[in-house]
């Protein structure tokens, strides 16, 4: 009964907040960091030494198998002993593919400490970056892992000398993005050292991993290792130089445990009074204090209902505690209180503050929840929203082969909605086809197959379908919206929203259901909006597109303000030029005249009346499509980079640098994602399969000037829409 | 020419000589029967008295690009477009009228018994004391309007009655009942809570006005009327002259003891503004 021993050890340490850890691993696609994971498991005794490395415990999806990275962050608590002392890691896995930032930027708010994991031989690459950057954002401090010595010494067969001047390089590049990125106050604390044991090498594969006090100690030389690779032994250094001991001595040692981190942390995370009681509790990581959760995943189990997975910032939780979720608004009811064995889990009494914790009970939160005491829930504010800093690209349809199958591929898609926000999930009220939406093209493949393993269900799917957006380059002409019955006449004008103010909406510092005063005061600041303008703001969509009030002293407005916010959304949802969601329009309400009688001025009359409005000064308003855009990246021997150049230039990339990297070229730049549903095939072509290459959303543009008029064309022919242009007359009366 | 011609309260009955005249000469004849319910209307005796083809237009129409087509039709040709009760009383119909002056097309109207004249004979309220009238419509979490409640508090502010028009969507197929409508107005009556609605309100319920099975109830808050199928209508009074109380006992079955309670209560709003 091993397990059953560790989970009641760990419990105990639990409660002990010094000696507890929370930590994720972070890297770029297939640098390693699911078999570094799975190292880790091996320490907590959950899979035999020969199973690590090829079992990919975490990987509980048979797809992620496949592909050799994790999609679902997965948790679980180690156990491990540092100096004669005991330590409880809960250890936050989170995924490798940049598809799934949202999932990434959850599972930050769980940990204070990050495993980058970096391939030695490609170094620092893209999503490397990325995923310091949103750490550092989080106030979780990055440690390093360069994980595939194996490769410079068999691959590139390199010298001790050449291996070291590699390492010095990645850890200079990696404290490059702390400089760049990290808080002024813990730029420099939290910089890497070798000699500090911040850094970690190893052979994830092969199990084994030192840090230089380590190799002090034992008194290991490079030579040694490289000596093991040539004469075949490489298997005895997974037990000399056991890789978790190595991470985790670094992580004990260097990761602060959840008392200090929440000090800083909370208040970097949290946007409510710290002198409050539950401020205080949360700063003091209090196991006494109010209960508070931040939930960072929400799974479907078949078996047990809903999984709310989260972190305890405050208070103990146990079962059958009368619990509050504050963004769905809903009382709830934890009815069982568990912890994670890696894919199990396990039972257990009562897990306290610092901690992750996984419960049955409160069905109706999602990632981003905050859960917290009943008492408190007139006055805990929630958790700050976490920043999205990808949007849906993607779309395609699909539909079950047999029809009597739709109720079930419907629920299927509704819990992976509910598991995975970044997807979307809608329907298309014409034809009644089911749209699934992504960050990618890759990121549906892997929804698909998900689907497929935990239905059965055979489907069809339709060819992936870029998702424009539609928005206006000028401010338009203010126009009169009249209401089917013309008897309610709205005045609105359109026009692009800042920079500025996009920023503050894609970072989550300004959104709707905020306190106006901050709102306002932020807009002001930052984005140079009018102090008026600002506080007239009705309503933020998830478009990032702003309803902006600014008449006065209108009969019976506020009695229609609903009714207006949902013909703006309306509006907002499918855009005038193909029905495309708009993005970045600030939509301002100068006047409005309504009719006497309630009867009259009902959602039938007034939404119509503000869509109208809408679309006539939008297509005054210069409109476009903007296209997403996708920054690419690629590093490939000198002699293939022309090959390279010119996959780029047939698909209106664009090359923003080029870099000598050792023997490799790096290429940055930037593609439309409609160019990219077969460049993994050109590129191989181009380059006889040499280049490593990463893409990852980089930003919405304009389509240029000369392709708009076809692009629309194609769309509305596409979704059945009449092949003309409309005209402002359509929507208004000139 | 456009004729617009009031269809009445009740049935075919209720059309004007006149009004029947010009539709048997029309070249075209359209009805709406969206506005509110007709209860003894049926098409095909419309059609059968007319001997043509009456072709019946919906909200969208008419609020829509169609009205396009009417209008073109009425600038060559007599059309004709039948509403039930009167054509503009408690309809937003006006606008149509509007825009065919403004297209140069020549309008003719047949006005025809409206609810609020029917309720003025079925309840013997009199005429000078109305206030405002004004619409009760279904609450939803997107629309629920609060005006009736405040219309009811303005004009029992100045002792003046209220009648409640209720919320229909024939092309739905809802149409408001009498409790339901004194419902809504406790809901409001619970989030604003000017005290004006409890068990001690008279409501004068008129169901079907002017047919031959009309009801006309005074009836509380909570209680259960059997008032049959809508239209509906509600009156809340004011202040009553003693021939309009006696009406009300008569022919609504009011008590005396709820009427002179209520009086005094709308005495002291009154007086209590001035």
């Amino acid at each position: 009964m091993v397990r059953f021993r560790q989970v009641e050890e760990i419990a105990k340490l639990m409660r002990n907040v010094e000696q507890v850890r929370n930590i994720g691993t972070l890297a770029h696609v297939d640098h390693g960091k699911t078999t570094t994971t799975d190292s880790l498991l091996m320490a907590a005794g959950l899979l035999s030494p020969k199973v690590a490395g090829k079992a990919l415990a975490l990987d509980y999806v048979e797809i992620e198998q496949l592909r050799q990275m994790t999609v679902k962050a997965a948790n679980i608590s180690l156990y491990h002993e540092w100096r004669g002392k005991p330590y409880v890691i809960n250890l936050v896995d989170t995924p490798g593919h940049v598809d799934f930032t949202g999932h990434v930027t959850r599972s930050l708010r769980m940990m204070d400490g990050g495993l980058v994991v970096v391939d030695a031989v490609e170094g620092v690459m893209t999503q490397t970056e990325t995923v310091v950057r949103q750490a550092l954002n989080e106030y979780v401090r990055p440690l390093l892992f360069i994980n595939k010595v194996d490769r410079l010494i068999r691959e590139l067969k390199l010298s001790p000398r050449e291996i070291q001047q590699r390492f010095i390089e990645i850890v200079k590049e990696f404290n490059m993005l702390i400089e760049l990125y990290a808080d002024p106050k813990y730029k420099d604390a939290w910089k890497v050292d070798f000699k500090r044991g911040q850094v970690a090498f190893g052979s994830a594969l092969h199990r084994w991993g030192l840090t230089v006090p380590i190799a002090v100690e034992k008194g290991v030389k490079f030579d040694y290792i490289i000596d093991a690779y040539e004469k075949g032994y490489y298997e005895e250094l997974a037990k000399d130089f056991p890789l978790h001991v190595a991470l985790l001595d670094m992580i004990v040692e260097h990761v602060p445990n959840p008392k200090v981190a929440q000090r800083y942390r909370v208040p970097k995370l949290w946007r409510g009074d710290l002198n409050s009681e539950v401020g205080r509790a949360m700063l003091e990581c209090d196991p006494e204090g109010p209960t508070v959760i931040a939930v960072s995943k929400v799974i479907a189990d078949p078996h047990a209902g809903f999984v709310v997975t989260g972190r305890v910032f405050s208070g103990t939780v146990r079962p059958g505690e009368e619990v509050w979720l504050v963004n769905a608004k809903a009382e709830s009811r934890i009815l069982q209180v568990s912890l994670y064995m890696g894919p199990y889990r396990e039972k257990i009494g009562e897990v306290t503050a610092g901690n992750i914790v996984a419960v049955l009970g409160p069905d109706k939160a999602r990632a981003g929840e905050t859960i917290v005491d009943i008492n408190y829930k007139d006055v805990m504010v929630p958790f700050e929203r976490m920043a999205y800093i990808s949007e849906p690209v993607v779309t395609i349809a699909i539909e079950p082969r047999r029809s009597s199958d739709l109720p079930k591929l419907v629920d299927a898609l509704r819990k992976l909605a509910i598991e995975d926000p970044t997807l979307k999930v809608h329907i298309n009220e014409e034809t009644g086809e089911y749209l699934i939406s992504g960050m990618g093209t890759l990121h549906l493949e892997i929804v698909l197959w998900d689907l497929k393993q935990r239905t059965g269900l055979d489907v069809v799917t339709s060819q992936p379908i870029v998702r424009y957006r539609e928005t206006v380059r000028r401010q338009g002409e203010v126009f009169e919206g009249k209401s089917p019955n013309k008897h309610n006449k709205l005045y609105i004008y359109v026009e692009p929203l800042n920079e500025d103010t996009l920023k503050l909406l894609q970072e989550g510092k300004v959104y709707a259901d905020q306190d106006w005063r901050t709102r306002a005061k932020l807009l002001r600041e930052y984005a140079g909006w009018d102090s008026d303008e600002a506080r007239g703001i009705w309503d933020i969509d998830e478009n990032f597109n702003i309803f902006v009030n600014r008449t006065s002293g209108v009969q019976h407005l506020r009695e229609v303000a609903d009714t207006i916010v949902q013909g703006f959304r309306w509006a907002m949802e499918a855009g005038p030029l193909a029905q495309e969601p708009v993005r970045g329009v600030k939509v301002v309400l100068t006047d409005a005249i309504l009719h006497e009688d309630p009867a009259h001025r009902g959602p039938a009359q007034i939404m119509p009346a503000t869509k109208n409005a809408i679309f006539a000064s939008f297509l005054d308003a210069n409109p476009t499509l903007l296209e997403p855009i996708m920054k690419i990246e690629v590093k490939v021997p000198q002699e293939w980079l022309s090959g390279v150049l010119s996959v780029l230039n047939r698909h209106r990339g664009k090359v923003l640098s080029l870099e000598q990297k050792g023997m490799l070229m790096k290429v940055l730049g930037e593609i439309p994602v409609s160019e990219t549903f077969n460049l993994a095939d050109e590129m191989r072509e181009a380059t006889q399969g040499r280049a490593f290459w990463a893409t990852e959303f980089a930003r919405w543009a304009p389509v240029p000037q000369s392709m708009l008029l076809d692009l629309v064309m194609s769309i509305r022919k596409r979704k059945g829409l009449p092949p003309r242009l409309p005209k402002i007359e359509d929507f208004v009366t000139l | 020419m456009l004729v617009i011609v009031g269809l009445g309260l009740y049935d075919l009955r209720d059309l004007s000589l006149g009004a029947f005249d010009t539709l048997r000469r029309a070249s075209k004849v359209f009805v709406e029967l969206y506005t509110s319910i007709v209860p003894g209307f049926k098409l095909e005796e419309l059609e059968r008295l007319l001997g043509r083809h009456v072709e019946v237009v919906h909200r969208h129409q008419l609020e829509g690009r169609w009205l396009d087509e009417l209008m073109e039709a009425a600038r060559r040709e007599d059309v004709a477009l039948i509403v039930p009760g009167d054509p503009f009383i408690a309809t937003t119909h006006i606008t149509i009228k509007l825009e065919a002056i403004k297209r140069g097309v020549k309008v003719a109207v047949y006005p025809a018994p409206s609810i609020i004249n029917a309720v003025i004979a079925s309840t013997g309220l009199q005429v000078y004391k109305f206030g405002r009238p004004v619409t009760i419509v279904r609450q939803s979490p997107l629309y629920s309007p609060v005006t009736p409640y405040y219309v009811l508090y303005e004009n029992l502010r100045r002792g003046l009655h209220t009648l409640f028009f209720l919320d229909l969507d024939v092309e739905e197929g809802y149409a408001m009942t009498a409790i339901e409508g004194i419902e809504v107005l406790r809901c409001i009556e619970e989030r604003e809570g000017l005290g004006l609605i409890d068990e001690y309100t008279p409501f004068i319920a008129v169901a079907r006005a002017s047919s031959p099975d009309e009801v006309v109830k005074v009836i509380r808050l909570g209680e259960k009327a059997d008032l049959g199928p809508a239209p509906h209508t509600l009156i809340v009074p004011g202040l009553l002259n003693p021939v309009e109380l006696e009406a009300l006992c008569l022919l609504a079955g009011a008590s005396t003891d709820l009427l002179s309670r209520w009086h005094k209560r709308v005495r002291g709003l009154a007086a209590s503004e001035a």
